[in-house]
């Protein structure tokens, strides 16, 4: 009994002692940040990873031979000139120098070679292709250290564009995805699988030296801890849900909010033979109450018709806005002169995103006033990705389209041979636009290539595209300086802590 | 004892061998493709189709299994489709994690769970005791999530006592390591510590009926004598075994608690790895669940055995 009691003090010492809040060691104190992330990374080399959720994160160690402004305007990175032969088939690159990587050796024109041919499937190690964005490069020369000559077999107008790509040291692809090494502002300081990311400043950065020494990405599962731990302090930076912001410490934390260059759309599809019809499409639009949708799940966001939000605002089509006012009896004369009076479908909803379940539950509300019943399939987002996005076994289903820096990647996305056209849309005449728009030099023409696409996407009423959801991202008040970009991106590099 | 671990070991690894190919098979047939979901709607065709080259997803199904279980034979459990790690490795970074917590929460059960257990059977109707009671039966019916919540709202966000999500590897910074997993050492072993007061209570009542007890008591033993020298004894045993598959249970990993308070061990794996559609991760997971639970077992019967020499080394009684 003696030992069991003396067994019972040392657990209660144990306890008390572990509730102490000081640290046990003298650790000198970096300037250091932990951003909250919802999901862990796909992968760590950044020519094998495309989510948008690792993107976002791993933008803060690498640079490309362009960056984007906070408006979404391209300028040079790691290139100091990108000269464009006029037929569109040579660039090239004067490359920034000195630029060093997170190694320490210098970068030269080898290492830009390196990168492109891996991502072609031409270099030794990596032997077939990551990626089919730059299989328009015919060629790569290199005359000296700090010039890239990119010659073409076909003219890409969205070339420039792609450059954002990850710049890494010749020979380091293999390691990526263990020890990434790129040229960014922060460099890699341990990787934990379900834990996190560290980082450390790149001291020897070639752009302006951020503030902060140390950055941890810490991976939330749940987001209720991961709300629980912004209002402790234990993290500085979180994406929040709409409720969470009214619950927010105001005066320990600010909620920023941006557009986020996604399209919320509800997806229809073209095999049921309902959505054959325009005018049922049409009706659908007219009976849905958008500014309703928007006020009560995500206000502020921008109000969409057409498949491309208006933060990309060079190509952004206005004229689409406003095309389908509410007016259910509208809809409901386009449904019955449509001979579809009690149009009966079903809607797919991946449960892992509760905004779009919670617009799902909205619109079935709004559509029962029409006449239209919408049956709610709640689906878990792999089934999603094999029954609607592979093999587009659906009526009608709901997600957020993420958006990019090129036109045509997000257009391109109803283009009847696009390999993921899970609508089952084809349109001949849109098809050739697109095809001709690739083609075209001239931005002004360019733009209004797209402009007509977009406005095809809205008078066909393809689908019915809600809003583009406004991002809130928390931040504590003891940071400054942090900016959101129309594509995804925690840019710590401005971050500052105030005095 | 040789003999029966052999025949033991066999029977584990027949049932091993159905499990995987059940598996195997179930996710052939639930919707889901693992490329898919470790892209997503973002997936760069040329990407996908180079992922599924390098991971094997381009052969038939039944080759699949078979390239598996050769694997297996030579020690090796595969690469991961969501980490593109080797699966040992993988479940070798978890593993420390769920022992610390598995060792803690133990801890906790054994050492709050008997003392308490042995009290409530001496004093059972004290109002004390019937406090006590009352509160076992909350302690079981509280879902272990609500109580990992309210020991963060109470301790993380109230109090400032304890980190809501402080989980540091133990390489980095052991002491951060062990105070990451107390919260969650309480939330797992709350119900246990409920389920063993109550058996042991039980338990020893039943005892302290029999004919032995009272001989000792006729014999002028105190109390406290017989409760501990002779009742313990006979009484623990039921116990233990509940002691191994709360044990194992842990041992296995605790998928809810692990991923509330996001603590990257076993259970936390097995989730991403189900959600994944991660097939090689999934049955390495399993692989390491079968030999928990066969040795497991092997080492309560084992113990069964020393306590009582009647119980032999099957676990069953003589």
């Amino acid at each position: 009994m003696k030992r069991i009691l003396l067994l019972l003090m040392i657990l209660t010492v144990f306890l008390f002692s572990a509730c102490n809040q000081e640290p046990p060691l003298d650790v000198p104190s970096l300037k250091s940040v932990v951003v909250g992330i919802p999901q862990d990374f796909d992968s760590l080399d950044p020519h094998r990873s495309v989510a948008t959720g690792t993107q976002e994160v791993m933008l803060n160690l690498f640079s490309g031979l362009i960056t984007i402004t906070l408006d979404g305007e391209i300028i040079n990175d790691l290139a100091e000139e990108i000269e464009v032969s006029e037929d569109l088939m040579t660039y090239t690159v004067k490359l920034k120098q000195p630029v060093k990587f997170h190694n320490d050796q210098a970068m030269t024109s080898k290492d830009v070679a390196y990168t492109f041919n891996r991502l072609n499937g031409r270099t030794e190690d990596q032997p077939d292709p990551l990626t089919a964005n730059f299989n328009a490069i015919e060629s790569i020369e290199t005359p000296d250290d700090e010039t890239v000559i990119f010659k073409m077999n076909r003219v890409d107008v969205a070339f420039l564009s792609k450059l954002m790509i990850a710049i890494i040291p010749e020979g380091s692809g293999p390691d990526q995805a263990k020890e990434p090494i790129g040229a960014g502002p922060f460099k890699f300081d341990g990787y934990t699988a379900g834990v996190g990311i560290d980082m450390l400043r790149h001291d020897s950065y070639h752009g302006t030296l951020p503030e902060l020494e140390k950055v941890e990405f810490k991976i939330y599962t749940d987001a209720n801890t991961g709300f629980l731990a912004l209002q402790v302090g234990e993290v500085d930076i979180l994406n929040l849900t709409l409720d969470q912001t009214y619950s927010v410490d105001q005066s320990k934390i600010t909620v920023l909010t941006a557009p986020q260059n996604m399209v919320q759309l509800i997806t229809l599809n073209f095999e049921f033979e309902p959505f054959q019809n325009l005018k049922v499409r049409q009706a659908l639009n007219h009976a849905i109450n958008k500014e309703e949708i928007i006020e009560m799940l995500a206000p502020g966001s921008p109000q969409l018709d057409t498949n491309y939000s208006p933060i990309m605002g060079y190509y952004y089509n206005k004229d689409t806005e406003d095309y389908y006012d509410y007016n259910p009896d509208k809809a409901k004369e386009l449904l019955k002169a449509a001979g579809y009076e009690d149009l009966t479908f079903s809607l797919k909803v991946p449960t892992e995103y509760p905004f779009h379940v919670d617009t799902a539950l909205l619109l079935q509300a709004q559509l029962e006033n029409v006449g239209v019943n919408m049956k709610l399939l709640p689906i878990e987002w792999n089934t999603w990705l094999s029954e609607v996005y592979e093999s587009a076994l659906y009526e009608a289903s709901i997600i957020g389209l993420t958006g990019k820096l090129d036109p045509d990647t997000i257009l391109n996305r109803f283009e009847t041979t696009f390999l993921r056209n899970f609508y089952n849309y084809s349109n001949s005449y849109y098809d050739d636009l697109i095809e001709q728009a690739r083609k075209t030099a001239d931005p002004e023409e360019r733009r209004e290539i797209y402009r007509e696409a977009q406005m095809i996407l809205t008078e066909e009423a393809v689908a019915i595209f809600i809003m583009d959801p406004t991002l809130y991202r928390a931040v504590n008040n003891r940071l400054s300086g942090l900016h959101t970009y129309p594509i995804g991106f925690i840019d710590m590099s401005t971050v500052k802590i105030k005095d | 004892m040789t003999r029966s671990f052999l025949t033991r070991l066999f029977s584990s690894l027949s049932t091993l061998f159905l499990v995987s190919l059940l598996i195997f098979f179930v996710f052939q047939i639930i919707p889901g493709d693992p490329i898919l979901s470790k892209l997503g709607p973002e997936a760069d065709p040329a990407l996908e189709a180079l992922l599924r080259k390098e991971l094997g997803l381009d052969k038939p199904p039944m080759a699949r299994y078979l390239d598996w279980v050769v694997s297996l034979l030579r020690g090796d459990l595969g690469t991961s489709i969501r980490f593109q790690m080797p699966v040992q490795q993988l479940i070798a970074e978890r593993l420390p994690n769920t022992l610390a917590l598995t060792l803690w929460s133990f801890f906790l059960i054994v050492f709050i769970s008997l003392p308490l257990g042995l009290w409530l059977a001496k004093n059972n109707n004290s109002t004390l005791g019937l406090f006590i009671n009352a509160f076992t039966q909350l302690g079981i019916a509280i879902p272990s999530f609500w109580l990992a919540i309210m020991l963060m709202l109470i301790f993380g966000l109230r109090l400032g006592w304890l980190p809501i999500h402080g989980y540091v590897p133990f390489s980095k910074d052991p002491w951060g390591f062990m105070r990451s997993l107390l919260l969650p050492g309480i939330a797992i072993s709350t119900s246990s510590i409920a389920i063993v007061i109550r058996y042991l209570r039980a338990s020893v009542l039943d005892e302290m009926l029999q004919d032995y007890v009272r001989t000792a008591r006729n014999k002028g033993l105190s109390e406290n004598t017989i409760l501990i020298r002779h009742v313990l004894r006979n009484a623990f045993l039921p116990v233990l075994t509940i002691l191994g598959v709360l044990l194992i249970n842990i041992l296995t990993g605790s998928i809810v608690i692990e991923s509330t308070f996001s603590i990257p061990g076993i259970g936390q794996l097995l989730q991403t790895a189900i959600r994944s559609r991660d097939l090689p991760l999934v049955q390495g997971i399993t692989l390491y669940i079968a030999a928990v639970v066969t040795f497991g077992f092997l080492f309560v019967d084992l113990l069964s055995a020393k306590i009582d020499p009647r119980i032999n080394d099957r676990g069953d009684r003589a």
